[in-house]
């Protein structure tokens, strides 16, 4: 990391500490960036992790998250409804947590899928329209990726290689307040590796 | 669109209240101050309004813009509280010092304009070369003095106002008997596509401060009792965490990194621990967690949603949202478990508990003919009163005085916030010109 921008930072902390005013402008230090995507299968504790006081009064965090392309083939992924990269997604009603029937073929897919392989997991991402408080939202969506896992697990896949996360109203796949924005956003995505 | 819920007000009043603060600022030469960072439109009138004179301050040459910036900042904070009445002071005519303000010629004249309160205060250049303000309080009816203060700061604009809301906390005291919270200060997030930034400001927007700067989400933003940490939820490593942030020095930790999804951070009243949600144990639930991190013990029985948990004031038990029965409603439980007992009954949806500082009030989210609005429930009477319009209202936070309640909303389409008083009379709406705006924190004084 960049050692003199982390002394400036330090001493604009110091400065930030004696009730200095403070420019908007003040470069922002580099905090460490952690690790990619969450491991479904170690599940990190609640271990504290200081970050050391010299980040300045301002962390700058380039984001970690992004997933990494899958190493299914692009053929297997496309036959298994999945796009080339992996992705595919699961549509959801007003208030609503159950998989509809349409999707059968997909998670009858998924299981296979997982179950060919055990290197092979799952990732589910829960959403929700913009509707509602950010906090119920986020279990909410919550309820949506444990559905699908749910029902993967019926299916004879190990919780192990799957893990359900929700991002509730925070990411939107359509940014707005129409009715088409809100079904596009009440969501759960699958991204299988 | 309707003010007022409790009691109506005429508009009368209401206009001439915004044409009085119009003209104040016009005469003091507004120009000369920093422009604030949130535009506040403030609707309605405070139940008791008292008529105030904020003398212009005797101080030299040297001293003058300070002092103009000071009384700017004075007249500003207690003109959001919509509780007073203001008497316009000519700058160079109408200065009156901390030791002239008690003078009988003096209280009389202001007497005579219509004041009932009048302050008289001093800005000079210390010895060690920073400034020394002093201040007095007079009650001009019963020419008695109410006490002052005596307070250092530096020259910089950012010490004159922290200067200028001390002032402004003492003067809202002595005049109406209610505590100030003018040197609190606020948190919130400021979102884009692609981009959240965690700011901290003073208690009227100022001095706005970049906490952490994100390409990710960051939410539920939360201060800390003592008023000196924030607790979040970062979605920097790819899913929901919870960090607690030391404002002043920027250290932050992670308190809970569970598989799963980790979020609603919650601070007892004595600091020490959080509540957190926590999806490890399948469905969402209340977990407590030290505030260093740590192991968590799981509080909610039962699946589905348990969230939004928000401590009693004696910390023994936690308000909650859940769908236990059906759709969000509200619920408490003691912190050491056991059965939950439901709060909520208006309405198919009810969520975002929050508890007052002295324990006696809740405010909520609350869907009514599908718009969601800030209400507030009695907690001994359960007598609820709805504080706003909606549509799209969230994250109500309370001041530390409890008088007033603070929430993200939506202003032309774009996320804003406002802040109503716990009776619904008054009611102001901070926005920033550009950005959208969410999550906002109310903190305790620094």
């Amino acid at each position: 990391m960049k050692l003199t921008s982390s002394l400036l930072a330090a001493s604009l902390a110091l400065a930030l500490a004696a009730c200095s005013s403070v420019s908007l402008d003040e470069p922002p230090a580099e905090a460490p960036a952690n690790a990619g995507a969450p491991s479904g299968v170690s599940g990190v504790g609640g271990a504290s992790a200081a970050l050391p006081p010299g980040s300045g009064g301002v962390a700058d965090i380039t984001a970690a998250g992004g997933r990494s392309a899958s190493r299914i083939p692009a053929e297997r992924l496309r036959a298994a409804g999945y796009s080339a990269e992996g992705v595919a997604s699961i549509y959801f009603g007003l208030d609503d947590y159950t998989v509809a029937p349409r999707y059968q073929a997909l998670i009858n897919s998924t299981a296979e899928l997982l179950r060919a392989d055990p290197q092979r997991s799952l990732a589910v991402e829960g959403n929700t329209d913009s509707r509602g408080t950010s906090e119920y939202n986020l279990a909410l969506g919550q309820r949506r990726a444990d559905a699908v896992v749910s029902a993967l697990k019926l299916l004879g896949v190990p919780a192990s290689q799957m893990e359900a996360i929700s991002n509730g109203e925070e990411k939107p796949a359509t940014q707005g307040a129409s009715e088409a924005a809100f079904e596009q956003n009440r969501r759960a995505d699958l991204f299988i590796q | 669109m309707t003010f007022f819920r409790l009691a109506p007000v005429s508009f009368l009043r209401a206009s001439l209240l915004l044409v009085a603060v119009l003209l104040l600022t016009l005469l003091q030469g507004i120009s000369q101050a920093r422009a604030q960072a949130f535009e506040i439109n403030i609707d309605g009138v405070g139940a008791k309004q008292v008529t105030l004179a904020v003398a212009q301050p005797l101080a030299g040459l040297v001293e003058q813009q300070s002092a103009e910036l000071l009384r700017t900042v004075v007249l500003a904070d207690l003109g959001r509280t919509g509780a007073f009445k203001f008497v316009p002071a000519s700058p160079g005519v109408d200065r009156v010092s901390d030791e002239q303000v008690m003078t009988p010629a003096v209280l009389d004249n202001w007497r005579k304009r219509g004041a009932d309160f009048v302050v008289g205060s001093q800005l000079r250049t210390a010895p060690g070369g920073g400034l020394e303000l002093r201040f007095r309080v007079a009650d001009a009816l019963k020419s008695v003095d109410l006490g002052g203060l005596a307070l250092t700061g530096q020259t910089t604009p950012a010490d004159i106002r922290r200067l200028a809301h001390q002032m402004a906390d003492k003067i809202l005291e002595l005049t109406t008997g209610e505590p100030g919270f003018f040197s609190t200060r606020i948190a919130y997030v400021r979102r884009a596509p692609g981009s959240a930034q965690l700011i901290v400001a003073d208690s009227d927007g100022e001095n706005p401060r970049v906490a952490l700067r994100s390409t990710e989400p960051i939410i539920s933003a939360t201060w800390s009792p003592d008023g000196t940490r924030l607790a979040y939820v970062s979605f920097e490593t790819g899913k929901p965490v919870v960090y607690v942030h030391d404002v002043a020095s920027g250290a932050r930790r992670i308190v809970a990194n569970f598989k799963g999804s980790n979020s609603s951070p919650a601070w007892s009243p004595d600091g020490q621990s959080l509540a957190v949600v926590l999806t490890k144990e399948g469905g969402s639930q209340i977990f407590i967690v030290s505030a260093e991190g740590g192991a968590a013990r799981r509080v909610t029985p039962g699946g589905g949603i348990n969230t939004e948990p928000s401590f009693s004031a004696d910390g023994q038990s936690l308000y909650f949202s859940s769908d236990r029965g059906g759709g969000a409603q509200i619920y408490r439980v003691s912190i050491n478990g056991g059965s939950p007992e439901r709060v909520t009954f208006g309405g198919s949806y009810n969520a975002r508990p929050i508890v007052s500082p002295d324990g006696s009030t809740l405010a909520f989210i609350t869907r009514r003919d599908g718009r969601f609005l800030v209400a507030a429930k009695n907690l001994a009477t359960g007598a609820e009163t709805l504080l706003s319009d909606g549509p799209s209202d969230d994250s109500p936070s309370f001041a530390p005085n409890g008088k007033w309640v603070i929430f993200a909303s939506q202003a032309g389409g774009r996320d804003s916030l406002s802040a109503v008083s716990i009776d619904g009379r008054v009611r102001s709406r901070l926005s920033l010109s550009a950005t959208s705006i969410r999550s906002p924190a109310w903190g305790r004084l620094p």
